[in-house]
């Protein structure tokens, strides 16, 4: 009995008793391979990167595309007016639609199709008996035969009696105007053969809307607006140098509209980090550019344009080295720049234009002395039980450029109370060139950071993290250096945490 | 995972102490228990109840818990560190307790039947001097190297109804004893297989596993960081599931040749069989190789998720669930002693006793002697030595007053007023009614 008491005893010194341990982890935190080629991969949004066959990395910032299709150019309208027929032959001008809307200014419709039109006649006699009434628009035709309906028009029953017929639809009616005119042939008889005059008639289009339209479409300005690209380049830049040896600004237009069409460039600025503004100078600006486009035999089909700002027919390198944050550009389409009336151009309900402008950065270049910084928010307060702690730091940079990174930790106050790195921080040294103008691989730098007890007691007051990186190509080469695809920044981190609770 | 075999530590070894009980149990002449260790065994009494009783033992070769208890300010603290050299390449932890419901045994002539209804319980955990390094140290001091962390586990309990007989031809005894075993819960690992490298560049840490876990339902894996074991279970069903499912059959055998009138011999073969497992049963297994080279950073790049190192370090360790049947064996013992009568008073004997389980064994030698100092009262001690504690003093006392016989006896004295410093530890309470 006693050793079982004794033994209880014991055995609830054990269960109420505190685990306490003491221990040293060792575990990997960060291990990347950074490449542009790796990142091009996860980047999605404005900005892309751009690798050509041979590697040779470029850095594309976008706006959003812009398009514009027929209907925003010629949009489909309400036809307000009554087309008038004046006697059993008439003619009516088409130059009457451009009272109704700027999109048929100096137009001249030679071949169209409709497309969700509805006609109807407003008929009006003096008759007592029943008129029939048969009218013919030869511009019409379907199936090569012409538009033709005849209507039983009831006695009048007084001066504003007017009879309106059923809608008929025009679908897959194609109209072939002749000299930019409509003709209207209509008979009018009464139950015993006699012709009837008509005191008023007219005929009624719902809207004015074609499948496809071929004509000359006038010399008329098609407003596409415009867009601002961020360059994020230089967001954090703090000092020194970024020069590209061949900055551009390019545009590329697909264009399916069956006319002549030519940019007219209503702003391409510039604005740099320092909110300097710059116009562009370039030949493109003042000449314009025309838009490759379909012939009459390729309709459907979708011409691509590309042309770009660069540093022979611009001043953008001598801009950029004022560091670009932005572009802001306005351009317009200028349909039939050559006012030629002959030229017959089509659209039809797939047509549109569609602009993509991007800033290309093609990453060849000197960087000289750059410095940027980036300030995180941080907050170690929720690491508990870490008594010290030991970073390991294993890196190499096959960039042809030093980097030195430094990391300075801010108080609330946004005072400094600590720097991570001794001296000027943890050095990348810059991989030498091979004789293929290709660096070979870096060498590997292996840096330890102590965090003893009482300097993580201080890094946990901090609030903000500032990293601070310092990157210079002088020491390789003064000549400008392309980055290419496969150059590797080899990051590797790991920490023993030495742990009580 | 610390957690969890630190949990299973503390149920193997406080809530049930206890094995090797049977250091002396063949000295108690009349003890009705003795047919326990050997079915050949004869009881003194034509009619004999055994009331209940328990036995319970717990054994380790290495670290005993409370030699990691320090006191620290008035409080107790448990540190692994206290117990670094006394750690062996490979440890075991075992417990076990059998709770001997009711028996019955009758002798007849030369025959001698009996029959009863036990329940066992038993508990092991074998763990790796690496994984005693690993959780006191970290694995920082084992940079470059690989530890072999797998535990081997079992915690199992189950339902025995017994028959038994034996049978005295001139000088010799036999006997033998048929258990109808009916399984209530079980943890059991198969392959234990778990080695973790850490890298020396920056720490990377690979681990290579080839694991199985089997479980009736008393273990919820749900992630390494949430594993739970209902270790209630094991004692709150006792009396559930009985001959329901988990069958399984077991065999006794043994001998007793009396070589003269005052020397015996005996030997016996106890607990060959084994529990075939199918009650809710869920497998865990872990094959393959896992690597955690640290968080690549690009995964990051315009995505709002946050960086949880957490759970890419879980996941090296990766279970797949199954739900397939197993079997285990119940744990073969055997026992060979000797008994000499030197005077009516006293007896001398030696012992030798081995018992296993799925995941480890232990033996024990021992001298031993049986006093009987009044009509009513009688005394056992000797000196043993076993495979996991290099000196061993056990102790018995019978009372035998008109038809009842109570007895208790221990395997080490010496450790009894200590069970959590002590490697070896264990009591045997029993009464039992002789007409």
């Amino acid at each position: 009995m006693i050793i079982i008491l004794a033994s209880c005893s014991d055995v609830e010194d054990i269960s109420d008793a505190d685990f306490v341990s003491d221990v040293s982890v060792a575990i990997p935190l960060i291990n990347t391979q950074l490449t542009l080629d790796s990142v091009s991969e996860r980047l999605n949004g404005l900005t892309s990167i751009v690798i050509a066959p041979n590697g040779q990395v470029t850095i594309k910032y976008r706006s959003e595309v812009i398009r514009q299709d027929a209907d925003d150019i010629f949009p489909v309208f309400p036809v307000i007016i009554d087309v008038p027929i004046v006697g059993p032959n008439s003619i009516w001008s088409l130059e009457s639609l451009a009272s109704l809307t700027d999109a048929f200014a100096d137009n001249e419709i030679r071949k169209a199709i409709f497309q969700d039109n509805n006609v109807f006649f407003k008929l009006q006699h003096a008759s007592d008996d029943d008129v029939i009434f048969t009218i013919t628009i030869p511009e019409f035709t379907l199936g090569g035969e012409p538009f033709t309906r005849t209507y039983a028009v009831p006695p009048r029953l007084d001066e504003t009696d007017v009879y309106n017929t059923v809608s008929v639809s025009l679908d897959d009616y194609l109209f072939l105007p002749v000299d930019n005119a409509l003709s209207f042939i209509y008979t009018a008889v009464d139950s015993e053969g006699n012709t009837i005059d008509m005191t008023a008639t007219a005929m009624k289009l719902d809207f004015l809307n074609f499948e496809y339209v071929e004509g000359y479409f006038g010399e008329r300005i098609f407003d596409i607006q415009g867009d601002i690209i961020e360059v994020g380049l230089f967001d954090k830049w703090i000092s020194g140098g970024l020069e590209f040896e061949d900055p551009k600004v390019s545009v590329r237009v697909e264009n399916s509209f069956g006319f002549p069409v030519k940019t007219e460039f209503q702003k391409l600025q510039f604005k740099t980090i320092n909110g300097t503004i710059y116009d562009i100078e370039s030949g493109l600006i003042e000449e314009g550019v025309a838009f490759d486009y379909p012939g009459l035999d390729e309709v459907g089909e979708v011409k691509e344009t590309s042309f770009d700002f660069n540093k022979s027919n611009s001043n953008i390198q001598q801009i950029f080295i004022d560091k670009v944050a932005s572009v802001n550009y306005d351009i317009d389409a200028l349909a039939n720049p050559d006012a030629d009336p002959t030229i017959s151009g089509f659209l039809n309900k797939e047509s549109y234009f569609r602009i993509d402008v991007s800033v290309d950065l093609p990453l060849n270049g000197i960087v000289n002395e750059l410095v940027i910084s980036d300030t995180l928010d941080f907050d170690l307060n929720e690491v508990e039980d870490v008594n010290s702690a030991e970073f390991k730091f294993v890196v190499r940079n096959d960039f042809p450029s030093t980097v030195n990174v430094q990391a300075v930790i801010l108080n609330a106050q946004n005072n400094p109370i600590d720097v991570i790195f001794e001296g000027d921080g943890i050095i990348l040294d810059a991989a030498m060139l091979g004789a293929d103008g290709r660096t070979v691989n870096g060498e590997t730098t292996i840096e330890y950071v102590n965090l003893p007890k009482d300097r993580i007691n201080t890094i946990k007051e901090g609030k903000r993290i500032v990293l601070v990186a310092y990157i210079d190509s002088k020491n390789v080469s003064d000549d400008y250096l392309w980055f290419y695809s496969d150059y590797e920044i080899d990051f590797k981190l790991g920490a023993i945490l030495n742990l009580e609770n | 995972m610390y957690r969890v075999i630190s949990t299973i530590v503390v149920i193997v070894l406080v809530r049930f102490s206890a094995i090797g009980q049977d250091i002396s149990i063949h000295m108690m002449d009349s003890v009705y228990a003795r047919t326990d260790v050997n079915p050949a065994f004869r009881f003194s009494n034509n009619l004999v109840f055994d009331l209940p009783g328990i036995s319970a033992g717990a054994f380790t070769n290495g670290v005993a818990i409370g030699d990691l208890l320090i006191e620290n300010g008035g409080l107790n603290e448990l540190k692994l560190k206290e117990g670094m050299e006394d750690v062996n390449d490979i440890n075991y932890v075992t417990g076990n307790m059998a709770v001997n419901i009711i028996g019955v045994g009758l002798n007849v002539g030369k025959w001698q039947l009996s029959t009863g209804y036990n329940w066992h319980y038993q508990g092991s955990i074998n763990y790796t001097k690496d994984i005693f390094l690993l959780a006191a140290n970290g694995n920082a001091p084992y940079i470059g190297e690989t530890l072999d962390v797998g535990p081997e586990l079992l915690l199992q309990s189950y339902h025995e109804v017994y028959i038994g007989a034996s049978y005295q031809m001139s000088n010799i005894t036999l006997g033998a004893r048929i258990k109808l075993l009916s399984g209530i819960n079980d943890i059991s690992t198969d392959n234990a297989s778990i080695k973790l490298t850490t890298e020396e560049e920056i720490y990377q840490l690979r681990v290579e596993s080839d694991y199985v876990l089997n479980t009736t339902g008393i273990l919820d894996y749900n992630g390494i960081k949430d594993v739970d074991i209902d270790a209630d279970k094991l004692l709150d069903e006792l009396f559930s599931n009985f001959l329901g499912d988990n069958i399984g059959l077991a065999f006794d055998f043994g001998l007793d040749w009396k070589v003269n009138d005052k020397f015996n011999i005996s030997a016996s073969i106890l607990d060959l069989g084994k529990i075939s497992w199918n009650k809710e049963v869920i497998n865990y297994k872990s094959k393959g190789d896992n690597t955690f080279e640290g968080v690549d950073i690009l995964d990051y790049i315009d995505d709002d998720q946050e960086v949880v190192l957490e759970d890419s370090l879980y996941n090296l360790l990766d279970f797949e669930e199954s739900n397939e049947g197993y079997s285990t064996s119940v744990g073969a013992r055997i026992h060979l002693s000797t008994r000499y009568q030197m005077s009516p008073k006293l007896t001398l004997g030696t012992n030798y006793y081995s018992a296993s389980n799925t995941i480890n064994s232990r033996y024990l030698l021992s001298v031993n002697c049986q006093y009987k100092t009044l009509p009513w009262l009688s005394i056992g001690t000797g000196y043993g030595i076993s495979s996991n504690s290099p000196i061993l003093i056990p102790l018995n006392t019978m009372f035998h007053i008109g038809f009842v016989d109570f007895y208790m006896s221990t395997e080490n004295i010496l450790s009894g007023f200590s069970i959590t410093t002590s490697n070896v530890s264990s009591v045997k309470l029993g009464l039992q009614l002789g007409f």
